[in-house]
């Protein structure tokens, strides 16, 4: 392979390479996403391309990036038509070939199917697929994320092409400024923004950096794009160095994710190859190379300065901000940091162009870039709703749509579950409400709530949710990740978690929701961090909208999302119960006891609260009173 | 010189100046625990909020021993929301610090009445400011003791909380401990720094046989100074004849 040596080459190269992926080319495309793999994708994978290449079939199968819909994998797509199988097995290979490769027939059990039985034959007719807008992810279901010739076939450094090939950095900087870009990694700050303060500092060497370091809990849109796409992250990169002036950079990738650091990193070789990274690039002079720094496993280093420290092999602890990274970061040079979604947003504004880029979301940055949130958002859509997985949207889309058009709605609403929340923007954010499902999506919409946007994660929970409980979850994992530097998040936290554990026990005090309230309210003003000036959102967005659940459990030992084990017992209604035996079978501990056909018992000593027994239970036998209804019904 | 206003008053200050040392030359009292003039600023023990902002922007709270100002600033040092801060922030180091005079002192000097509301922590009365581990490391050099682990179990100590081995034993880290968590003893034969179970031989004054420090810290010494072999057998009122 030789070097790309002008912008010319490089934009005959990707027209040649584009006839590898007309429209009407027919490639099988099996996702190669963590999720797919770890439901058995590589052994399907394998058994397609031993039968194509027994039966002598010129096909080519694509082992692509993550598709999104993790929960149905493994995923298999035949393009051009675009059928879409999930959950297939490597024994469902031969029929693939005879009948739909061949005859161009539809395998009805691999086949998705919604909630309410109906089948989808098309990817894009899915509606977990129809009601997205997927720009960044686009390029995941068509390309094999190790072959940097699929990239080009797909149109990549289209983009990185035409900036060397004319545009001024400052111009670049402007365009980014003008599409209203903002930070996907949390903080919604207007990229171009960064960019221009970057570009205007002064000494050097300036540095360009990727956080991947994605650390919260259920969120994995960074991965994927690491893991389908990395050279878009490459190409955004080093549009963004051309723009500032920087020659190096550094992708800061956790080393939890060994696939993502594995893809990057021979994404950066065959980058090196074709001369994309490296000296004089394309011949322009513009010099620029990429290094991967992988990540300890300390949540606290996806903070920009917390991350410098750890590039520069120190403690990653933050430090104070108020003198600006994009003036002096990374060894005190200036730095620009952005998010792994961020990057890979901005060949898309170069090559698409500012209009459209700005057609896609909300509010007017024609003026501000604050004005409003532009493009698309990928989000981590799991918790209690039919299908979970990542999405992309515009922003804008409301929660509503989010939950019940793409998500299909609340599971087992059969069974009489109900929303109850929606927390957003991973542990720091809020849990908002059903009176606020129809919000626009956006930066200030979430802020406005009290929640955040935060990296993208949004969990869904029904009615069988302790909001309490999910306040001591996020809190208990905040006070774990805390680097222990300043007072307030160190000990706000220690001292939130000892009062919600406490709440959770049935051993709440009077006064505990005021001094949680006054603690979160010191932490958001005094903390040195954004981890803990946010630590506390998930309490005071839970005191605020359910209120009520704290009292609860503090005034009555009532815990309304049957959840707190310590104040719940599990006992079988004698009417309801058929007397199956069914939960008797599945208790782990033999806590019930009872004869076939009549009443069953739960003896409460030995149980152990897990709640198997209402999950098994097909006729709402097991009921769970907790507080005042323990003592009517049982009498404790 | 730049012009910013502290508490109402109009003051000068040169730009990129701390409001800890803008306030500290103007006589306004901000207390503070993890900043000393030796060592670099981190602000860490936020007992030094500040309200900061330009006129007619939202003011933030910030830490006075770190925000550089600039014309316009405007600084109230104590005012409602920053009681509010410094009473709580307060209130959480005495959780760690229950004994420590210096907490009351400053609770004393805000006129603040601090509750007790919080569980102890298991902590010996140690802030975690810091100071200890940045003078061991930026003024002696010697770089002994950091933090280890993180969050609400940070605890300070040699490596891997091992007794340190670069320890040298010249109780920096005591002299600076605002809480004085630190202890020391001394005998004619050794030192002993307790908090870090560091025990080290001392060195007898070749003339008067005064026990003036710690051997280890006499050859550290010399190799840092480079002066002669000599300088550390005599002990300073010694080598002033």
């Amino acid at each position: 392979m030789t070097k790309v040596s002008s912008v010319a080459a490089l934009e005959q190269l990707i027209k040649e390479k584009s006839v590898n992926r007309t429209a009407d080319k027919k490639y099988i495309s099996v996702c190669g996403g963590t999720g797919c793999l770890a439901g058995g994708g590589n052994a399907v994978i394998d058994a397609l391309s031993k039968e194509l290449t027994n039966q002598n079939m010129d096909i080519e199968v694509v082992r692509t990036g993550c598709h999104g819909f993790c929960e149905r994998g493994p995923l298999v797509v035949i393009h051009p038509e675009g059928t879409f199988y999930n959950r297939v097995k490597p024994a469902d290979v031969p029929d693939i070939l005879e009948k739909t490769i061949k005859n161009g027939e539809v395998i009805k059990k691999l086949l998705y199917r919604d909630e309410n039985k109906v089948e989808y034959e098309k990817e894009k007719d899915v509606p977990f697929y129809k009601h997205q807008m997927r720009v960044v992810f686009e390029n995941n279901g068509h390309i094999d994320p190790e072959k940097i010739e699929d990239y080009f076939a797909r149109g990549g450094y289209k983009a990185l092409a035409k900036v060397l090939g004319g545009i001024s950095p400052d111009d670049v900087v402007d365009l980014v400024l003008k599409s209203g870009l903002r930070g996907r990694g949390g903080g919604g700050f207007p990229t171009g923004v960064k960019w221009k303060s970057c570009r205007k500092a002064t000494g050097g060497p300036k540095y360009v950096l990727c956080n991947a370091d994605e650390g919260d809990p259920g969120a994995f849109m960074d991965r994927s794009i690491m893991e389908g796409n990395p050279h878009s992250v490459i190409e955004g990169m080093l549009i963004g160095a051309y723009a500032i002036g920087s020659t190096e950079g550094y992708i800061y990738i956790r080393n939890e994710y060994p696939l993502a650091v594995h893809r990057v990193k021979v994404a950066l070789e065959q980058a090196r190859e074709y001369g994309l990274l490296g000296e004089n690039i394309l011949g322009t002079g513009f010099s620029f190379d990429i290094k991967i720094n992988r990540g300890g496993g300390a949540f606290i280093c996806g903070e920009s300065t917390a991350l410098m420290m750890s590039i520069e092999g120190k403690v990653g602890r933050p430090r104070p901000k108020y003198i600006h990274t994009v003036e002096s970061g990374l060894w005190d040079k200036p730095t620009n940091l952005n998010n792994v979604e961020t990057w890979a947003n901005v060949p898309h504004i170069i090559e698409k162009g500012v209009e459209w880029y700005t057609s896609i979301g909300t509010g007017d940055v024609s003026n501000d870039p604050w004005g409003g949130s532009k493009g698309t958002k990928i989000f981590s859509l799991v918790g209690k709703v039919n299908n979970t997985g990542l999405v992309e949207v515009p922003m804008g889309i409301t929660l509503r749509d989010i939950i019940y058009k793409i998500g299909g709605g609340i599971k087992n609403a059969k069974k009489g579950r109900t929303f109850k929340a929606i927390q957003t923007g991973g542990p720091s954010g809020g849990c908002i409400p059903e009176k606020f499902l129809d919000e626009p999506v956006d930066f200030d919409g979430l802020t406005k709530l009290g929640s955040m946007m935060g990296s993208g994660g949004m969990i869904v929970m029904d009615d069988m949710t302790c909001m309490v409980e999910v306040a001591r979850y996020f809190v208990d994992f905040l006070k774990d990740e805390s680097c222990g530097k300043c007072t307030p998040c160190r000990e706000g936290l220690r001292q939130m978690s000892d009062i919600l554990n406490r709440i959770t026990k049935g051993e709440g005090r009077d006064n505990d929701i005021d001094t949680l309230y006054e603690l979160g309210r010191v932490m958001e003003d005094s903390a040195l961090c954004a981890l803990g000036q946010t630590a506390a959102y998930p309490v005071l967005s839970t005191v605020k909208y359910f209120r009520e659940e704290y009292e609860q459990h503090i005034k009555d030992g009532y815990c309304a999302g049957k959840q707190c084990t310590s104040l719940i017992r599990y006992t079988i209604d004698p009417e309801k119960c058929t007397g199956c035996s069914i939960c008797a079978k599945k208790c782990p501990t033999k806590a019930i006891s009872g004869e076939l056909k009549k009443t069953y018992t739960i003896d409460q000593d030995t149980c152990v609260r897990c709640g198997v027994c209402f999950d098994v239970c097909n006729f709402n036998a097991v009921i769970i009173p907790s507080g005042s209804e323990i003592r009517e019904k049982l009498g404790e | 010189m730049v012009e910013i206003k502290i508490n109402g008053k109009t003051v000068q200050a040169n730009e990129g100046e701390t409001i800890l040392e803008v306030a500290t030359r103007e006589g306004i009292y901000i207390p503070s625990l993890c900043h000393h003039e030796a060592v670099a600023a981190t602000g860490a023990c936020r007992m030094c909020v500040v309200e900061a902002g330009k006129a007619g922007r939202k003011k933030k709270i910030v830490t006075a021993c770190t925000f550089p100002v600039s014309a316009g600033v405007e600084v109230e040092t104590s005012n409602d929301r920053v009681k509010m801060n410094q009473k709580l922030v307060l209130e959480l180091l005495m959780s760690r610090a229950p004994q420590a005079k210096i907490l009351d002192e400053i609770a004393c000097r805000l006129d603040l009445e601090v509750p007790r509301r919080f569980e102890m922590a298991n902590a010996d009365e140690c802030i975690l400011c810091g100071l200890c581990v940045r003078v061991c490391d930026e003024v002696v050099g010697a770089n002994a003791i950091t933090f280890n682990s993180r969050g609400a179990d940070t605890k300070v100590g040699g490596p891997l909380m091992e007794s340190p081995e670069d320890c040298i034993g010249c109780a920096a880290c005591v002299y600076v401990c605002p809480t004085d968590c630190i202890k020391m003893t001394e005998t004619a034969e050794a030192r002993t720094i307790v908090k870090w179970d560091r025990v080290l031989p001392m060195k007898k004054c070749a003339e008067c046989g005064w026990p003036f420090m710690p051997n280890f810290q006499a050859l550290q010494f010399r190799k840092m100074t480079e002066v002669p072999k000599e300088f550390f057998s005599l002990c300073p009122d010694c080598r002033k004849h």
